[in-house]
């Protein structure tokens, strides 16, 4: 007998029987054998759980074991279950378990989606769906949808104009629109054209005026301030000039419903044949983003550059006519190839694009033809706004200039163009007609000759002992004037102060020093006082005084120069004579007694004025702008006179070498 | 160009500070050695210090004459001057050795130095000033008299006497005057230096000073007659507060810093009357005081120092000592030809 069937003969024979177990068996199982005992009879068996049992059992253990059991488990819903639930939970179920999941659409489900929903979902998914449209999706697709759609789609699109547009549009149409689009325009003039048209202000103010601050280089300071006045001058003038040139000028006269028919009226007046087809220098090519362009049967053509790329050509000599239209989405900047250049708000855009869809359902019906100015600026109102692109100008278009001179518009400078001066044939003409200026300042080491008079050796000596030379200074402002490439002409008005450190000794100086004293006083036995007390305590020494005198003078240089050299660095030379105009000194000085006593300005001791001086030099000009340039000139300049009278028991002169350093203006470079 | 322009600027700046070094300057250097720098006080002084050498520039020199010691009787009158006689007899004089007598007595001509204390400005010049240890005086008169013979200074033998007249024209002798000597260290030094042992001491005879009258040039003179067998510093006093129990009100004074017990002499004078009192100085507080002025006195405050070669003077009033009083005083530099005056009129 196979062991299964004993197995369930006895199953089914003792299955209810409960017999004792042996005395002695239970030890001899252990746990594991009787776990695999129950695990292979009990498994799968459904027995109802008494109340004890359920007790026993836990919440998680229960949540686990119908986790376990139920994951897959399918069972109809209840009646009156679905209303027990709240749409949050059953969209969120819905969302999670249909997702993927296909199927008819239920009659009248249409009906009960909301506009938007169907717009988002036709949006995702049918974007490349090509099916006829029905009646009311386009009632449903709203301006701002189809502009864009057809924006995109109709890009660099080219379809015939339809026979007669032309024809409807007139000349007086177009100018006005034009007129329209460009009244009250303003540009921006780019940074680097101000730069060129005016260099020095702004950041230059507070760097020149910086060093204002600074009492010593006050007159330094000054210096370079004339300069600027005459720097200042001589834009003015150039600026002046500039205003008289012509220009292209619009202005704010009128509003878009009442197009300005007195301004530019000679522009407009003409042929457009006269409007200069210049090109666009925008400095933003990205904000040009299409083009409107115009050809006038005399084949000159008017270009646009606008948000809207459409392009109407017109040929009298041919039949057919194009528009070219095309969108973009992004921007919606609208240049003209004058320069100007124009923002259109994005509204715009879809009222434009809206007769242009009405244009594209009606070709050949020229009354809604999307392109007419007048009506574009009515009903649109447009406003321009500057984009900072710069302006072309025709110098040489006098034409222009006049049409740009209309009182209340903004001229537009523009930078000069410098040419190169053209020599004329005779020897006037030759001759050098710049001015410049020069602001100098020249750190000096002068050297003194002394001859004695009366003075005893003892005294020559002190004196020696005590006098040390130091640096001193020439500052001053001088006129060029060039003969030619190489010969020029100098003279001005300097300042020099000549340095000298007297070093002296004086004996039995007091010093008085504040200290405080406190004692303790007994007034009489037992009256004890603490006075402090504040005094100047003396005390007695020797000083070792320092001293500065100063030899100042007043000059005028007169100097001739010969230069040569090509490029941005010239050397030269310049050699003549110094006139003293006043000169005076203040310090200190040893008596015949070899005491120090000091000499005021104006003292008898020592001269007025100085006479001649012997000057040369070496001149090296460096260029820094059209301008200006730097010089750099180390010098010597020999005195003939002595700066002393006859009251002193020496005679002393100076001579003073220096590198003179300074800046050169053109005082009327044209 | 604006870069261009900076550094131009720049370097112009940079070259006019450059040469621009600083407009003078004043290193002072105080001396080592110089008096006026040296603010110690010494705990004892000197004789060398300034203080007391002071008095051999202010002390005026000494009128002389010369007497005959073999004449029987000699009247003096050094400078010459009616205001004082000084008379002796024959043979009074002894030579004086180490202080002890010989008994050879000295004939011939010898040499009398006299100089005469009549104001308060004396009484400071000489250092010697009109107090004992325990009480100020009221100068009447004085004089120093000094009798050499070949160098030699004389004495007076024991029992002889020589009159001096004292006549003093800018107040009234009083009667209640005494005759003060000074006692000196020994040897007693030059009248010119300052002596550390010097003090007026009240004569043994302490009848008061007998006034002589005379007529000099048709006028009616009166004056001291002091008959004493002592010579060189001699006086009329009287004890201003001859008891402690006369209210008394210490003075402090008190100077800047440069001025110090080694350079300074602090003297306070009872105004309209000769008497001056040296105030001692306090080492611990710095100051000079004295406990012998009266109240209700008025007072000068006088401060004499010497720097160097230079005096410095400096005065105060209380214009009546009521409690104690704290002076500070503040030394100016004087000439000593204004000092002099200063003290003349004192």
């Amino acid at each position: 007998m196979p062991d299964s069937q004993f197995d369930d003969f006895v199953g089914k024979q003792l299955s209810d029987l409960s017999a004792p177990v042996p005395e002695g068996l239970w030890q001899r199982l252990n746990e594991q054998q009787l776990d695999e005992f129950f695990r292979e009879k009990l498994n799968g068996m459904e027995a109802k759980a008494g109340e004890v049992i359920w007790q026993r059992i836990n919440d998680a253990q229960l949540d686990g074991h119908f986790a376990d059991q139920l994951i897959n488990y399918i069972a109809p819903v209840p009646a009156n279950a679905f209303e027990q639930l709240e749409d949050t939970r059953l969209d969120r179920f819905m969302g999670n378990s249909l997702y993927d999941l296909e199927g008819s659409v239920p009659a009248g489900s249409w009906v009960t989606l909301a506009g938007a929903l169907l717009d988002l979902h036709a949006g995702e998914n049918l974007d490349q769906l090509a099916k006829p449209v029905s009646e009311n999706v386009w009632n449903k697709i709203t301006d701002h949808q189809f502009d864009g759609h057809i924006a995109e789609s109709l890009f660099n699109l080219e379809v015939p104009v339809a026979e007669g547009i032309w024809k409807k549009v007139t000349d007086t149409q177009i100018d006005d629109h034009f007129k329209t689009r460009l009244t009250n325009f303003e540009a921006p003039v780019s940074e680097a054209l101000w730069n060129k048209v005016k260099p020095k202000e702004e950041d230059d103010d507070r760097g020149f005026f910086y060093w204002i601050r600074i009492p010593i280089a006050a007159a330094i300071a000054g210096a370079l301030f004339i300069g600027g006045l005459a720097t200042y001058f001589f834009y003015q003038k150039q600026t002046k000039d500039l205003s008289n040139q012509p220009s292209v000028v619009v202005s704010r006269e009128g509003n878009a419903g009442n197009p300005p028919v007195q301004e530019n009226k000679q522009a407009s007046g003409t042929s457009r044949s006269n409007i200069p087809s210049s090109t666009s220098d925008s400095t933003n090519t990205d904000s040009n983003i299409g083009s409107i362009k115009i050809e006038d049967p005399t084949n000159n053509p008017l270009k646009i550059e606008g948000s809207k790329d459409i392009v109407l050509e017109h040929n009298s000599n041919s039949t057919e006519n194009k528009v070219r239209a095309g969108w973009r989405r992004r921007k919606s900047a609208f240049t003209v190839s004058s320069g100007f250049k124009t923002d259109a708000p994005t509204r715009e855009t879809n009222r434009s694009s809206a007769v242009i869809r009405e244009y594209a359902q009606n070709p050949f019906n020229s009354e809604s033809l999307p392109l007419y100015p007048e009506k574009m600026v009515e009903d649109n109102q447009y406003k321009s706004y500057p984009q900072g692109s710069t302006i072309a100008y025709e110098r040489n278009t006098k034409q222009l200039a006049q049409e740009g001179n209309v009182s209340g518009r903004k001229a537009i400078e523009l930078p000069k163009i410098n040419c190169p001066p053209v020599r004329g044939r005779n020897k006037w003409d030759d001759f050098n007609k710049d001015w410049y200026v020069d602001a100098y300042l020249s750190p000096d080491y002068s050297f003194k000759t002394l001859t004695n008079l009366t003075a005893s050796q003892q005294y020559l000596a002190l004196k020696d002992s005590s006098e040390r030379m130091q640096v001193g200074f020439t500052a001053g402002l001088r006129l060029v004037k060039p003969l030619n490439d190489h010969v020029q002409l100098t003279t001005g008005l300097q300042y020099s102060q000549i340095n000298q450190r007297y070093t002296y000794r004086s004996e039995n100086e007091i010093k008085y020093t504040s200290i405080i004293t406190v004692r303790t006083i007994i007034r009489s036995p037992g009256d004890t006082l603490i006075v402090r007390d504040t005094s100047l305590l003396q005390t007695i020494g020797y000083k070792n005084n320092v001293v500065k005198n100063r030899f100042r003078s007043i000059d005028i240089p007169v100097l001739l120069g010969y230069q040569f050299g090509r490029g941005s660095v010239k050397v030269g030379i310049n050699a003549g004579v110094i006139f003293n105009v006043s000169s005076w000194y203040e310090g200190v000085i040893l008596d015949t007694s070899m005491a120090v006593i000091p000499v005021q300005k104006g003292s008898t001791l020592f001269k007025s004025k100085l006479g001649l001086s012997l000057y040369t030099g070496v001149q090296v000009t460096k260029e820094l702008s059209k301008d200006m340039l730097l010089f750099v000139e180390p010098y010597y300049r020999h005195s003939f006179s002595d700066i002393t009278n006859t009251g002193l028991p020496y005679q002393q002169k100076f001579g003073t070498a220096g590198i003179m350093m300074g800046v050169r203006w053109n005082m009327n470079r044209k | 160009m604006i870069q261009h322009s900076k550094i131009t600027s720049t370097i112009a700046v940079l070259l006019l500070i450059a040469s621009c070094t600083k407009e003078s300057s004043q290193e002072f250097n105080a001396y080592s050695n110089n008096p006026l720098n040296d603010t110690v006080w010494a705990t004892s002084l000197r004789p060398n210090d300034a203080a007391n050498t002071m008095i051999t520039d202010l002390m005026p020199p000494p009128d002389t004459a010369s007497i005959d010691l073999s004449a029987n009787e000699t009247e003096c009158k050094p400078g010459n001057s009616d205001s004082l006689k000084i008379i002796f007899s024959k043979g009074i004089f002894t030579s004086v050795e180490n202080g002890v007598s010989t008994p050879v007595p000295p004939t011939g001509n010898a040499l009398i130095q006299v100089i005469r204390i009549r104001r308060n400005g004396d009484l400071i010049r000489f250092l010697r000033p009109s107090q004992t240890t325990n009480s100020a005086l009221e100068l009447g008169g004085g004089v120093f008299i000094r009798i050499t013979k070949d160098g030699k200074e004389l004495g007076i033998k024991q029992g002889e006497n020589i009159r001096i007249r004292l006549m003093e024209t800018d107040a009234v002798p009083r009667t209640d005057m005494r005759r003060f000597f000074g006692t000196e260290t020994t040897p007693p030094p030059i009248f010119n230096v300052f002596d550390p042992g010097f003090l007026w001491q009240p004569d043994n005879d302490n009848s008061p000073v007998p006034l002589f009258f005379d007529v000099q040039n048709g006028r009616n003179t009166t004056g001291y007659e002091i008959r004493t067998n002592r010579l060189r510093w001699v006086s009329v006093q009287r004890l201003l507060n001859p008891s402690i129990s006369v209210d008394r009100s210490r003075v402090t004074v008190f100077l800047t810093p440069n001025f110090t017990n080694k350079t300074t002499n602090v003297f306070a004078v009872i105004v309209s009357q000769k008497t001056v009192v040296k105030l001692d100085f306090d080492y611990n507080s710095r100051s000079f005081r004295t406990d012998l002025l009266p109240t209700g006195a008025q007072i000068r405050l006088v401060s004499v120092s010497k720097i160097g070669k230079d005096f410095y003077m400096a005065e105060s009033n209380i214009n009546r000592l009521s409690t104690p009083s704290i002076i500070k005083l503040e030394p100016g530099k004087v000439s000593q030809d204004k000092l002099q005056t200063f003290l003349d009129n004192l």
